[in-house]
Formats: structure tokens, sequence, C-alpha cells
């Protein structure tokens, strides 16, 4: 599938807390962290990002990171606090979204939201709002 | 931050300065709010007399009423004020209240005549109020 | 098209009947119009005048950028920046939405007699059903519909013969003969219920719901006059009402009690009923509004799926939010706390923490990369800059105002 990526970006304000997609423009998360790969003697790269509690929490302090995990294990819904995303998976970036060549209900990002749909959402009567409407 | 707690800080002081009243004021803001309950209880009364407000809102009025000037009761009765002015409007505000309560049960019993003699009474107390506050403010 | 721009004049009355007349305005009119009459017109004017201008602002916003305010200032000014404003608004929503409720609870306890606290739980379920099973264009329609009702204060109003001259006297600033500290908490919390963050928030995050794009700017202009317009009408309305009603009787509106007799007079035999009605339909709109407002930010700020047009099976975050919203508010009435006082105390803070909350927001609207040829202009900046000299000096005096002269 043909990548559609700007000539140059700037880290902080094009990439960094932007909202993540799925093929289907389906949203699934921000981008909350970034890794960059350093080497020796060159400049260092984008590795990949990470979309996840434990990220946003690292960013205030690692001790929240800590409390962050602690409650994550605690309830056990989520497996990971830390969902990597490789560079490669990139399709396209606009002004307002990353897309990603991945379908969302096959990531971590969307545990929460399937385990909320097969736990909860089930159980109640239907909305009947959506495309059929 | 630090500089915005001081500005805080300062502001609060410098209203809570302006507004430390003299045990005087006080009392006359609490015949004010009793004033405002007596009004209310007469209003509520006569529009359910002309049948404009369900017997259900008197009730709750009349509850609400007895609940505040309770309030204004046990304030007034800290008050430092001087005998001769503060033991008429303790009076005053519990005829106030007794006069809700007998609203309250006329208009229970569907007694139009006893609720129009609880209004009556209610203006009087407005007039004496009037009078009180006369007095009070020299 | 041309149908559906007239019909987003329905989100303009949406914003405003829930957003503008809300309980705050209920209580904060009538309690400006029992104890000073006209002479606080010139508050509701100055906040009719800034808030029209900062709901230009957020539709503008959304229509260029397609995007609802959360999700731009996360995007460019970074979370750890973004969650303290994040936090305060999601208290703020959370205290004013159990103010709201609270309203709608009162307004059927008016009708049916039955205790304010057993009214909690019901409406919860009510309100929560209503965003269950509605899309958002079918809330917008049904409660500016049904907002209409509440022009009963303008008419009321009308038939009590005002003196025009007071009245329009009243709009220019005046300086109160008597207790000032309590004339200017009036002022403050009459400003603070007019200038809420969430009508903003609100409003953007609807313009994306309803998939305003550029071509949207010149209506939304008109949107924002009209809508908000029509909210200050009432209002004002509402204030000449208890300036006829309560004030000659010499009644203060220290309950809401008080204020439910404004209408008696006015309308014999529905008088009592249209106040009820018109203080639940404004308060169910802000439910809506608020629950919708504090979704719409936690999904936006995490990145979630969201929208009122999905079915819930696609953005079961999002629904979680605006349930465990209702909810936790519910329960605040649910547990005896006064519905004025509630209201009061969150207008107070709204008040306070509009500066926080605002600034992101105006900073972006000067954003040239963002926003192109439709950043503001040299009048909403100066508008931009009042409203933050105005809410900074609100945030200072409001509290230690309302410790000093409330009510």
């Amino acid at each position: 599938m043909a990548k559609k990526l700007p000539k140059e970006m700037e880290l902080a304000r094009d990439l960094l807390d932007k909202q993540v997609v799925d093929r289907e423009e389906t949203k699934m998360g921000r981008i909350d962290g970034l890794v960059l790969e350093l080497r020796e003697g060159e400049p260092p790269r984008v590795d990949h990002f990470e979309l996840g509690s434990a990220v946003l929490a690292r960013r205030l302090h690692p001790r929240i990171e800590r409390w962050v995990d602690a409650l994550r294990r605690r309830i056990g819904v989520q497996k990971t606090g830390r969902f990597r995303v490789p560079w490669s998976a990139i399709q396209e970036i606009t002004s307002y979204h990353v897309k990603l060549d991945l379908e969302a209900s096959k990531t971590p990002a969307f545990t929460w939201e399937r385990w909320l749909r097969d736990h909860v959402i089930e159980h109640i009567p239907p909305s009947l709002k959506g495309k059929a409407n | 931050m630090r500089n915005y707690t001081l500005a805080l800080a300062l502001a609060t002081s410098a209203l809570l300065a302006c507004q430390s009243k003299s045990p005087e004021e006080e009392i006359l803001q609490h015949s004010q709010t009793v004033s405002s309950w007596t009004a209310t209880l007469r209003f509520a009364g006569e529009q359910w007399i002309a049948n404009r407000v369900p017997a259900s809102f008197v009730q709750s009025t009349a509850e609400a009423a007895r609940e505040e000037l309770g309030k204004e009761i046990q304030e007034v009765s800290k008050s430092p004020v001087r005998p001769e002015l503060r033991s008429p409007l303790q009076k005053l505000m519990t005829d106030a209240r007794s006069a809700g309560n007998g609203l309250r049960k006329a208009v229970e019993a569907g007694d139009r005549a006893g609720a129009a003699r609880e209004v009556g009474r209610l203006v009087a107390l407005q007039g004496q109020l009037a009078t009180w506050k006369r007095g009070a403010g020299q | 098209m041309k149908m559906k721009k007239a019909a987003t004049l329905a989100l303009g009355i949406l914003t405003s009947v829930g957003g503008f007349f809300d309980v705050g305005a209920i209580a904060t009119s009538s309690q400006a119009g029992a104890l000073y009459r006209y002479q606080l017109l010139w508050a509701l004017l100055f906040g009719t005048i800034l808030v029209v201008f900062l709901v230009e602002m957020s539709g503008r916003f959304s229509a260029v950028t397609r995007q609802a305010l959360p999700d731009a200032i996360r995007q460019h000014f970074g979370f750890t920046f973004w969650l303290g404003p994040f936090v305060v608004l999601t208290i703020i929503h959370f205290l004013t939405l159990g103010a709201e409720i609270g309203g709608i609870c009162f307004a059927l306890h008016l009708l049916t007699g039955i205790r304010v606290s057993a009214w909690a739980l019901p409406v919860a379920a009510l309100t929560w059903l209503f965003l269950w099973r509605a899309t958002f264009s079918s809330i917008e329609n049904s409660t500016s519909l049904l907002g209409l009702l509440t022009l009963a204060f303008v008419v009321a109003a009308w038939r009590y013969h005002p003196p025009l001259d007071q009245v329009l006297a009243g709009f220019l600033p005046t300086l109160p003969r008597q207790d000032p500290a309590r004339y200017w908490f009036i002022a403050v919390s009459l400003l603070g219920a007019i200038i809420s963050p969430y009508l903003f928030y609100f409003y953007s995050s609807g313009a994306v719901e309803d998939e305003w794009d550029e071509s949207y700017v010149g209506v939304n202009r008109g949107v924002a006059v009209i809508g908000m317009g029509f909210g200050s009408l009432i209002s004002v309305g509402a204030i000449v009402v208890a300036a006829l009603v309560l004030a000659p009787r010499g009644i203060q509106v220290d309950d809401y009690h008080q204020a439910a007799l404004m209408l008696t007079q006015a309308f014999p035999f529905w008088g009592f009923a249209l106040f009820a009605l018109s203080m639940g339909i404004a308060c169910l709109g802000a439910s809506v509004e608020l629950a919708l407002a504090m979704a719409y930010t936690t999904a936006q700020t995490f990145g979630w799926n969201w929208g009122e047009n999905l079915d819930p099976r696609e953005d079961a975050r999002f629904c979680l939010s605006y349930t465990a919203a209702i909810l936790a508010a519910a329960l605040l009435i649910q547990f005896g706390v006064d519905p004025l006082k509630l209201t009061l105390l969150s207008m107070a803070i709204n008040a306070a923490v509009l500066p926080f909350v605002a600034i992101p927001f105006l900073l972006l609207m000067n954003d040239r990369k963002l926003l192109g040829e439709h950043r503001n202009g040299w009048i909403s900046n100066l508008v931009a800059v009042v409203t933050l000299v105005a809410a900074i000096v609100l945030a200072i005096v409001s509290i230690p105002l309302m410790i000093a002269g409330g009510g």
C-alpha cells in the first residue's frame, strides 16, 4: 500500500500526542511516546512509537508509572501498559492523525474497548444506532 | 504559583475585612432573610387559595421555611446585640415559623379559611418586621 | 446543503438552552432580579457578548480544523500540559452536572411533590437512556424544540409590563446602593454561570459531530449570535420577572421554592407548571451537554473512539464515560446535597478555573498553521484579552466573595 508521508516533520509537534487511527479510520489511541534508536556516529532515528497507560504515566513521573502499572496488574484486563508500534506500520500522516496499516481490534490498544463490549455492552439492550440509522 | 497564592490570600483578607459587619448590621441581614421567608409563605399561601399552586408545593415550601427560619433563630440567639433589639425579633421569627406550620396544616387539610387566616397572620408579621427594622435602623 | 445549514441552528439553540440558560442562569437571574431588580442586566449583557465570541471561535476552530478542542489541545500542547486543565475541567463538569441533575429533580419535585433526592436515580436512568438511544442530531433537535418552552419567561416579562426605561437603564453598569459584597457576588455568579467552559468545549465537539467544514464558518457566526442571543433573552426575561414579582414582595431567592413562584401570576393556570417544565427542560439540556462534554473530553484526551452517532458497541469507553459521569453526579443529589448550594458552588469554581481552561483555546485561535486566514482577527483577540482579564479577576475574586458575601 502506498504510503503518504510528509518529507520533513517536527517530532514533538507533528507526531507526539497525535491521534492514531487504524485502516478503517477507527480511533485507537494517541502517540503517547516516541522511542529513538541511538546509533554510533549517526543522528538518532525514530525506531518506534508507543501507546499506553504506562507510557503516559512515565511522562509525568516514574513513580506514577509504577503506581499505574500496579493498578493495571491488579485489575487484570490489560496485559501490557505499553503497546509498541513499529515505524513500518505507519501508512499515512496527516495534520490531524497518524494512520496505521493495522486493525485496531487486533491490537492491545483495543483491549479495554473489547472487554467492555463483551462484558458490559452485550448485556444491555441494544441502542439501534450507528450505520443502520 | 507563590505569587498567585499571595494575591488570593490578600484578596480574601481584604474582602473579609471590608465585610466585618457590626452586630447591628448582621442582625439586620438576618431580619431580611426572615422577611423574605415570611413573604414567601404569604405568597405561596395566597397562590394556593387562588388555586394556582398545588398543595404539595406549599407543604414543601413551608418545610424549607421552617428549616431556614430555624437556622435564623439559632443565629440570632447568638447575637451580642442588646436584648431590647434582639428579643422582639426572636418573637417575630418564632411567630413566622408557627404561621408557616399553621399554613402547612391548613393546606394539608384543604382548609381555605384556615389558610387565609395564616396568610393574615403573615401579613401582620410583615408589618411588625418592617416596624422593627425602622427601629433597628436608628 | 442549505437545509442542513439551517438545521445547524438547532446546535446553537441546544447549546444555548442547555449551556446558557441552565440551572445556574435560573438561580443567578432570579436572585439578581429579586435583590437588585434591573441593576445587574449589564452583567448579563457583558457575559453574553463574551460568550457569543467564545462560541463563535470554538465553532470556527472546529469547522476549519475538523477537530474538537480537547483533541486539538492535547495534540498541540502535549499531555503533560493538558493534564492540569483536563482534571480541572472534569471536576467542574462533574459538579455542574450534579447541579443540573438537581435542577431536573427539583422540577419533578415541583410537579409531583415527591422528594428531590428520590428523583436522582430515576433522572439519571432517563438521561442515560436518552444518550444511549439517541443520535446527536435527534438530541439537538428535541432539546431545541422543547427548549422553546423557556420563552415562557420572556412572555411573562412582557405581560407584567416592565418599566422599559428602568430596564434599559439596567444595561449600563451601576454601583450598588447597599451591601456591595452581595451585589458583586451575584454579578460574579452571573458571569460564572454564563461563561461556562463546558459551553464552548461542547460546542466544538458538536460541530465535529455535525460534520462541519470550512464552508460553515459563516453560518457558525449566525448560530453563535442567534443561539446565545436566545439563551440571553430568556435570562433577561427571568431577571425582569423576578424584579416584578419577587422584589416588590421582598422575596429573596435563597431556595428554589422561592423562584418557583415567579410565573404563577403571569399565567394564572399554567404558571407553576410552566416554571417547572422550563426548569426541567433547561436542566435536561444542560445535563445531556455536560455528560457528553465529559465523555468527549475524556475520549479525545486518550484517543478513544467517540461519537453520539456511533453504536455503543463501537465506542464502549466513550459510553462508559458518560454513564459514569451521570451516575456519579446523580449520587450527589441522591445523598442529599442541596441543589441550590451545589449550583452556587459549581458556578464559583467555574469562574475560578476559567483562565486555565480558556488560555490553551485562545492560544490555538491565533495559530496561523492551524487556521490560516480563519485565525483570530484583532476584534476577536480583543474580546479574548477582555475575557482573560475578566476571567482572572473572576478567578481571584469568586471564592473569597462566596465566603464573604454569599447568599
